[in-house]
């Protein structure tokens, strides 16, 4: 059985409405318009145990509503969740014992405590044994390089070493799954890295599950082996990265820098490949040919063009990950 | 049951210990909240000593030396009040609107007990002091005696004081779960805590109907104050006070239960 | 407004003046919107309020049960200065230093700091703006309702009718003063912040709205002449019960508008030392 199931997940909320201007405000004393707005609709995903799962999604797009239904703070309008075999809101104070939130935009730690009291605290409200707590807390403390910010407060620390300690706290009761709300949002490039390294640690060596929402792609590339797009509360695309190449079946490009400049037509007529190469010439030392990765061998490609004209440098573009959830943002938002 | 209630407590000693600690070492501010503490203290005794100022002046009966007492023992349940229960003034803004309720849902514990836990104003019992020397003058004035089994009574008294208005104000604060705002609500309320310590027998039938059912400030200082004066027409209300507490905070929590209930299904 | 003068002085021509005025009448707006946005708030704050009123109201009631006459004020007199000392301050009450200390809890004084306003011009016109809407929108069922349930007196004659006006109005700016001090020390003594939430009882006690000033023994009196906490309460309802007469009818306006310079100044000197903190700080 998977570990978390979701089916057919909606959330809808109810916004109140105002009239603009000095007379709309004051109508709104007495009479109030609200407006229902469908934040999730119709979500369904299983994850399984030990998997790292990227769930993205531009602004707005029901991300954190789900991170907050499935945490346990958020009850759903309609559909199925069920989280370690807890339906998380409804037997909310045992299934937190289950699980370790980091939120990127604030903190869970005391604001005005040390924060090894704040771990102190953790440790006696999860009720995580003496020897368990030392153990992981000297383990974390070694890969977080956390020594010298112990005694500190938390509300004097930056923020990568906020982060790290809220990682830590999210972790100290050893849960089975970690939901992680943009961790790395507003840190620099090193603060990143420490923090990818120590989610992909700690998924290795605890089997944690973890459901990770991001704007950094790169993040989502070097961590996650699955990958969940969403926009306006429905689900775009659910696989793994790889696949995502593949099912939208983007060009790929391969730039020739010529040594001489190209005869000016009729040499790609015997580099056709039925028409499914389109070339472009941008400048008379350089020839681009886009091509989709399926039907064409880049190897017959190469070696064709190498025959007519005499090259002097190649280069391969993929596409990025980026490009590639622009456009499924963009299709998804036109199929509206 | 047992068990979680067993954890709560552990987890509250432990809580108050930090942030108890915290608080001491800022030494000047907590000395500055220390010297305005007591000064408040004052103000109201400067207002019943200008309203008496003619001794033979009565209010419905009660003379200086009651009016005194009552506001003496009034200064326990308020303060013990504001020493434990000061979070409640910011579930609104701190907890609702800036967000941080949703990291007290993520803890395994009592959501208003997280809240309750995390700030006391421990400077808050300087005004003990004080209350205590106010009704030993009036003691004195009215030809009170003490005994013995007035101090169970009297710390029963002060405690259910404390927990009326600890379940008013947690009800209140379970209003901002609805209308989240960030003074509205609680401020106006606050100004009321006053009124307790007037004899409830000066007012009109509707305001002694609100002191006394719906807001029932009049159970705070009133009624027990007038068991140690030994006013025997208000044994029985005086008597009633630990039970009014317990449904206050039956009421309170049970708003707040709701209150969670409208959180999580709304947002914030 | 202050912050208008001072800017329109630093630029040097009138053209300026409007476009800075304007701003401060922008946050003035604002935070009358913001205000409407509180629909319960507002209800329950009335109904309170009411209440209020009656227990003070009902406290002096029992206080003159006895006897006709207490330290030269009648009762129909005192009743009088209860009702309308607290309409009056449904009026000009606001929450400016609460509002300043949440400001700089969640860091948005470092967004005002950045902008090319004066501070506690903004922070006046904010005031302002609560004490607008209190005028439209809060102080008349306060004024129906004490005037049906309670007996109370019209204003001694139409000059006194007049400077009565003109004193509540001076009183708004005398609380905003204060209020902006009190908010901006307790950005720095945290422990204040406790003291906020009961500084109105203080404010209560020595304005004269408890208790009116001239029963008060000597020393206390002496105290109140040279504070402003008299110029919120005392002084317009004195002057609505015609207590105050002639010269002294100016005197006392004069008396409020000192303090409101002072309180300006004290609380421009007052930001310009926490000011350096909080820069050196990071707020």
């Amino acid at each position: 059985m998977a570990l978390i199931e979701v089916e057919k997940l909606s959330k809808d909320f109810s916004i109140l409405k105002r009239d603009p201007g000095l007379k709309g405000a004051i109508w709104s004393l007495v009479r109030r318009r609200y407006e229902t707005v469908h934040a999730v609709s119709d979500v369904s995903f299983e994850i399984q145990r030990g998997e790292l799962v990227g769930y993205i999604g531009p602004n707005g797009a029901g991300k954190s509503t789900t991170i907050k239904m499935l945490t346990g703070i958020l009850i759903p309008t309609s559909g199925h969740l069920r989280v370690c075999d807890f339906v998380p809101y409804r037997e909310r104070r045992h299934y937190t014992r289950n699980i370790g939130v980091v939120f990127g935009q604030r903190t869970q730690l005391w604001w005005d405590i040390p924060v090894i009291e704040s771990f102190n605290l953790l440790q006696k409200v999860y009720k995580v044994s003496d020897n368990d707590y030392r153990r992981r807390l000297d383990e974390f403390k070694e890969l977080l390089n956390l020594d010298e910010i112990l005694d500190v407060p938390v509300r004097k620390l930056s923020l990568g070493q906020r982060m790290r300690c809220d990682l830590v706290a999210s972790m100290l009761h050893n849960p089975q799954v970690l939901f992680l709300d943009e961790p790395s949002i507003g840190l620099d490039v090193v603060g990143k890295l420490r923090i990818r390294e120590f989610l992909q640690r700690i998924n290795r060596e605890t089997g944690v599950t973890m459901i990770l929402t991001t704007h950094d792609l790169r993040e989502i590339e070097e961590l996650c082996n699955r990958l969940i797009i969403v926009d306006h509360g429905r689900i775009l695309y659910d696989g793994g990265i790889g696949g995502l190449r593949t099912k939208y079946a983007f060009d790929r490009h391969i730039i020739f820098q010529l040594s001489e400049s190209h005869p000016s037509d009729g040499w790609q007529n015997d580099l056709d490949f039925n028409g499914s190469v389109r070339w472009e010439t941008p400048d008379p030392l350089k020839v681009k040919a886009s091509f989709r990765k399926e039907s064409v061998n880049p190897a017959a490609v190469i070696s064709s063009v190498m025959k007519h004209l005499s090259v002097h440098d190649i280069t391969i573009e993929e596409p990025e990950i980026e490009q590639i959830i622009g456009m499924i943002y963009s299709q998804g938002k036109v199929k509206q | 049951m047992f068990e979680s209630i067993k954890l709560h407590v552990t987890l509250g000693a432990l809580y108050l210990s930090k942030f108890l600690k915290t608080r001491l070492e800022y030494k000047a501010d907590l000395m500055l909240g220390l010297v305005t503490g007591l000064l408040f203290q004052c103000i109201t005794l400067v207002f019943i000593d200008v309203l008496f100022a003619r001794q033979s002046l009565t209010i419905g009966g009660w003379n200086r030396g009651h009016v005194l007492f009552i506001y003496g023992f009034s200064i326990f349940p308020l303060n013990l009040f504001f020493a434990f229960f000061p979070n409640l003034y910011n579930v609104g803004s701190k907890y609702i609107i800036e967000g941080n309720f949703d990291r007290i849902l993520l803890r395994p514990l009592n959501s208003l007990f997280q809240i309750l836990m995390e700030e006391v104003d421990i400077e808050s019992l300087i005004g003990l002091i004080i209350g205590g020397a106010i009704m030993y003058y009036a003691s004195a004035e009215l030809e009170l005696v003490w005994s013995l089994w007035h101090m169970p009574v009297f710390c029963l008294m002060a405690i259910s004081g404390m927990l009326i208005y600890g379940g008013v104000f947690t009800t209140v604060a379970s209003f901002s779960f609805w209308w989240p705002d960030r003074i509205g609500l609680m401020a106006p309320l606050f100004n009321m805590m006053a009124f307790g310590k007037y004899p409830i027998t000066i007012f009109n039938r509707f305001l002694q109907f609100i002191l006394m059912w719906l807001i029932p400030f009049a159970f705070v200082a009133f009624f027990p104050a007038t068991l140690f004066m030994g006013v025997e027409s208000f044994y029985t209300h005086a008597l009633a006070v630990p039970v009014v507490a317990c449904v206050s905070m039956l009421v309170g929590m049970s708003a707040w239960t709701l209150g969670v209930r409208h959180y999580e299904s709304t947002g914030s | 407004m202050t912050g208008g003068e001072c800017r329109a002085g630093s630029t040097g021509n009138a053209v300026m003046r409007w476009p800075v005025m304007a701003t401060y009448i922008e946050y003035l707006r604002i935070s009358f919107h913001k205000m409407l946005a509180y629909r319960i708030s507002y209800l329950i704050g009335v109904f309170t309020y009411g209440i209020h009123v009656a227990v003070y109201y009902y406290l002096y009631k029992a206080l003159y049960a006895e006897t006709e006459t207490i330290n030269g004020y009648k009762v129909d007199d005192m009743l009088t200065y209860v009702a309308v000392g607290w309409i009056c301050k449904s009026f000009y009450l606001n929450y400016i230093d609460r509002e300043l200390t949440d400001d700089v809890q969640s860091g948005q004084v470092a967004m005002d700091l950045i902008k090319p306003i004066d501070f506690q011009a903004m922070y006046f016109s904010r005031g302002l703006g609560h004490s607008a809407f209190r005028l439209v929108l809060f102080t008349p069922p306060i004024v129906v309702l004490t005037v049906l349930l309670f007996s109370v007196n019209p204003p001694a004659d139409a000059v006194h009718a007049v400077f009565f006006i003109f004193s509540t109005l001076m009183s708004v700016l005398i609380y905003l003063g204060i209020n902006y001090i009190i908010g901006v020390l307790a950005i720095f003594f945290l422990s204040i912040r406790g003291v906020l939430y009961s500084k109105n009882l203080v404010i209560e006690l020595l304005s004269g709205l408890l208790v009116p000033i001239d029963w008060f023994p000597d020393w206390f009196r002496t105290m109140s002449a040279f504070l402003p906490f008299q110029g919120i309460a005392y002084y317009p309802l004195a002057i609505y019960l015609g207590r105050i007469d002639g010269v002294e009818l100016l005197q006392a306006v004069g008396f409020q508008a000192l303090w409101v310079v002072i309180m300006i100044g004290v609380g421009r000197f007052i930001w310009m030392l926490c000011q350096k903190r909080i820069l050196i700080q990071g707020g």
